[in-house]
């Protein structure tokens, strides 16, 4: 297995940017968790083509950290929800631990976002109706975990980011990195092979064991 | 490459979850839950008014309750389906969120369904309990202890009916559409749909 390395990837910048191309060092063989293949994503905004993402090919070996650095409105945001299976590209394959993400049907994507991928997201996007302990749980018992065990382990995961005593509050009860912290924890909950952050900012040092 | 051994399970829709959800939904946004149940109570106990009123031989004033039936039944619907569409297109994140954290389409679809269909079932009960109430109250006003001779209560079940299915049929058919093109959405489509 593939030691934890770091890797910096810089986005180019929009809109007539080279395809960014990262297929060097990870060897033939190496265990790839995500690979991209061309994927180009166009927005349309009524008359006007945003050219979000203009072919990026990308190969990321398990246990590998990566960090994707680049302007705001180089793409980020968009990589991370077509690598996530949240966006479809426009054109060219995701693959996740090899399998085309574009050949899933709707209720495979529902795994795959649910076992395979944990999602932090820039604007934390917990569920406001649900405590902190509920939106940690949710994730599990889609997937099928017991109510009783998903209840321990989502207490277990708060208690890891320092949210043992705010187990109850609802997200408007929570400061925003108690927010991130939620959000972080709800990450975990499955144990997903890999976990996509954008932009986590301020709390993400804190505990990202595992 | 290195090949993988996963394979893909299908995930199965948690008919309790479901419920706990709808339920949990209506709870903590009560203030939106009271005000939905009045609008589906306010027009179902309209209805059943209007249906036990008494009969009248005057061709005119029958044609006048046809109307007026009409015209409640149209704006009660109007009214019943934009608060629920506006309370499903208000959730568009937070379904985009579930999805994201591996809720089904059929889950996202149902549990607004079932909170559509409890609100329209406590609505008309409210509403037919209500509707009922004033008929007789007015009705014993009117012609005292002798007002179920004039009041229209043949048939009594099915106008009942008729007020449940209004209730219901308007709750689900309305928040179906908005639920349908949420669920079936890219989640980050979803979150983004959200005006
Ligand atoms: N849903 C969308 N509709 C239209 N344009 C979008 C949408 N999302 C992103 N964009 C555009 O795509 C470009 C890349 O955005 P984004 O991926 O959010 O960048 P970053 O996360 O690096 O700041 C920007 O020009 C942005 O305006
Ligand atoms: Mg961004």
């Amino acid at each position: 297995m593939s030691s934890l390395h770091t890797k910096t990837i810089p986005a180019s910048d929009m809109p007539d940017r080279p395809a960014f191309n990262w297929l060097e060092d990870t060897g033939e063989d190496a265990d790839l968790t995500v690979m991209t293949r061309d994927v180009t994503k166009i927005y349309q905004m009524g008359e006007e083509k945003i050219h979000a993402l203009g072919g990026v090919n990308i190969k990321i070996a398990t246990g590998e950290y990566i960090s994707i650095m680049g302007p705001s409105g180089s793409g980020k945001t968009t990589l991370f929800n077509v690598i996530g299976g949240l966006i479809k590209p426009t054109s060219g394959n995701v693959f996740i631990d090899e399998i085309d993400v574009a050949q899933l049907d709707a209720n495979e994507l529902a795994w795959l976002r649910c076992r395979k991928i944990g999602y932090i997201f820039q604007s934390y996007n917990i569920v406001k109706v649900l405590t902190a302990l509920e939106n940690v749980t949710l994730p599990m018992l889609f997937a099928g975990v017991p109510p009783d065990e998903a209840q321990d382990r989502a207490v277990y995961i708060l208690g890891r980011v320092g949210l043992g005593d705010r187990v109850l509050h609802t997200p408007k009860e929570l400061s925003g990195g108690q927010q991130q912290r939620v959000a972080i924890a709800r990450a975990f909950a499955n144990k997903p092979s890999i976990i996509l952050a954008d932009e986590p900012t301020a709390n993400l040092d804190l505990k990202t064991g595992e | 490459m290195a090949h993988k051994e996963w394979h893909i399970d299908r995930l199965k829709m948690k008919p309790g979850l479901v419920w706990q959800m709808a339920v949990n939904s209506l709870k903590v946004r009560i203030s939106r839950t009271t005000l939905t149940l009045l609008t589906i109570a306010t027009s179902s106990a309209f209805l059943i008014y209007l249906l036990t009123l008494p009969r009248s031989d005057d061709l005119a004033d029958q044609q006048t309750w046809y109307l007026m039936l009409g015209l409640s039944v149209l704006v009660s619907a109007a009214g019943v389906l934009n608060t629920m569409l506006m309370s499903v297109s208000q959730r568009y994140r937070e379904i985009g969120t579930m999805k994201c954290l591996g809720a089904l389409d059929k889950f996202v679809l149902f549990t607004v369904m079932v909170e559509s269909a409890i609100l329209g079932f406590v609505g008309a009960v409210i509403g037919v309990l209500v509707g009922l109430t004033i008929s007789i109250l007015l009705g014993l006003l009117e012609y005292g202890f002798s007002l179920f001779q004039y009041l229209q209560f043949d048939w009594i079940l099915l106008k009942i009916l008729a007020a449940f299915a209004l209730g219901i049929f308007l709750t689900t058919f309305g928040s179906s559409i908005p639920a349908v093109i949420a669920s079936r959405m890219p989640p980050m489509d979803a979150m983004r749909g959200e005006k």
